[in-house]
């Protein structure tokens, strides 16, 4: 009778309760609302940016024009809080559903843990501790994400959190370049250290600014339809910037806020002058 | 108002605002008196110390409907003794091809400073005349000498 010998040691590694990755797959659902919550947050904090900014710039907002420093922070560090955790939820995100295919494909290749099955979970030793790896993998995504993207760069896709951080350089002259512009782009329309607020179509000032995502130059939005009306869809034509090499289709155009901002401190400016010499 | 008209008000405004030394530029007055701003007459000085110093070359700036998406014309008087001038008087250069280096983004002023440039520095490449063209390639005293007697007819003060 020695086969009634029996091991009585547990493995090291012993597969998942169904109960354990049921309640994961929970919070990975869970997770959803949670990115809702925060998307509502952003969307809370920038439209009181966008009303900030528009009191700034109304005329209720007696000239000079001026910005309260502290209020401009609290919404900026808001703002920036928000969309930060917004990008670490999506980076968790993904690195969930990672995890979810790697739990239920170990589950599908693992045999029911019984006394037959024990010797092979014991074979196993170690190795299997793949929870482990999924927060190794987590870990690296992270890491890796982080590479790709500084959170300055996640931030400055945030329109508001871009007029409003840079609001204080506009207040002070709308055509002053801003800090980011000598750092990240070579390109910006600079004459004398300044941005040029004429569209280069009809040389009057900006109305409706449309900038180009290829070559960032910027253009009414009027008169860069109007241009590129002749041209066959798709293909689009050359920019109509002497010395530009890109080629720009309909598709190719979003609104430029930052050149919206600064027309409308050209327009508050304008009033102003119009109000003192009334005066 | 169309883009046409809205640029060449501006081109009018920032040219009586600012524009580079010796030259001139104005729209040509309709028959009722009124400016047309589609036509225009300019001068251009000959750079100092070239052959075409001390003159201003009268041209005619031509704006079609298109524009800026297509060029103006521009045209010095016809029989203009230059090797890209044709003998009809219109300008040869590359930036006011249209299949060229036209851009809607050049102004007037660099359009009229392209011209002075092109005088004394003229591309061999694309010949517009043949008297100028054949005397500027194969005999410069010829040329020189036909070049100086034009900017005398064209002198300034």
């Amino acid at each position: 009778m020695a086969n009634l010998h029996i091991n009585a040691n547990l493995p090291l590694y012993i597969p998942l309760h169904h109960e354990l990755v049921r309640e994961f797959e929970t919070a990975d659902s869970n997770h959803l609302l949670v990115l809702q919550e925060v998307q509502n947050a952003i969307d809370d904090v920038s439209a009181q940016g966008k009303a900030y900014i528009d009191f700034v710039l109304s005329d209720d907002n007696r000239a000079p024009v001026q910005v309260n420093q502290d209020t401009l922070n609290t919404l900026l560090t808001a703002l920036r809080q928000h969309i930060v955790s917004k990008y670490e939820l999506e980076c968790w995100k993904q690195s969930a559903h990672q995890a979810r295919a790697r739990i239920r494909n170990q589950q599908r290749n693992e045999p029911e843990l019984t006394v037959e099955t024990m010797d092979l979970y014991r074979e196993y030793g170690e190795k299997r501790q793949f929870a482990d790896e999924i927060i190794h993998d987590y870990q690296d995504d992270k890491e890796l994400k982080q590479q790709e993207r500084t959170m300055d760069q996640v931030v400055n896709t945030y329109d508001t959190y871009v007029q409003l951080r840079n609001l204080v350089y506009i207040l002070q002259d709308p055509s002053n370049p801003l800090p980011t512009d000598a750092d990240n782009e070579d390109d910006v329309a600079v004459a004398g250290g300044k941005i040029s607020l004429r569209d280069p179509l009809s040389l009057d000032y900006y109305e409706e600014p449309v900038i180009s995502r290829k070559c960032m130059h910027v253009f009414s939005r009027a008169t860069i339809h109007q241009y590129l009306a002749g041209s066959s869809g798709r293909l689009g034509k050359n920019c109509p910037v002497d010395g530009c090499e890109a080629t720009i289709s309909f598709n190719d155009l979003k609104p430029d806020l930052i050149m919206a901002l600064r027309m409308k401190v050209l327009r508050k400016r304008g009033r102003e002058q119009r109000n003192i010499e009334r005066i | 108002m169309s883009l046409c008209k809205t640029r060449l008000q501006e081109e009018r405004k920032q040219w009586r605002k600012d524009h580079p030394f010796g030259f001139y530029a104005k729209p040509n007055k309709a028959p009722d008196g009124s400016l047309d701003l589609t036509q225009w007459t300019a001068g251009i000085p000959g750079r100092p110390g070239t052959l075409w110093a001390d003159a201003s070359f009268p041209i005619t700036i031509t704006f079609p409907e298109e524009y800026p998406s297509k060029p103006p014309k521009v045209k010095f008087p016809s029989g203009f003794y230059h090797p890209n001038v044709y003998p009809s008087g219109t300008v040869c250069l590359s930036i006011l091809n249209e299949e060229q280096d036209w851009r809607p983004a050049i102004t007037l002023k660099q359009i009229v400073m392209g011209v002075q440039e092109l005088l004394d520095s003229p591309n061999p490449d694309s010949p517009a005349q043949e008297p100028a063209w054949k005397a500027y390639s194969k005999d410069r005293v010829t040329y020189e000498k036909k070049v100086r007697e034009q900017a005398k007819r064209y002198a300034t003060g």
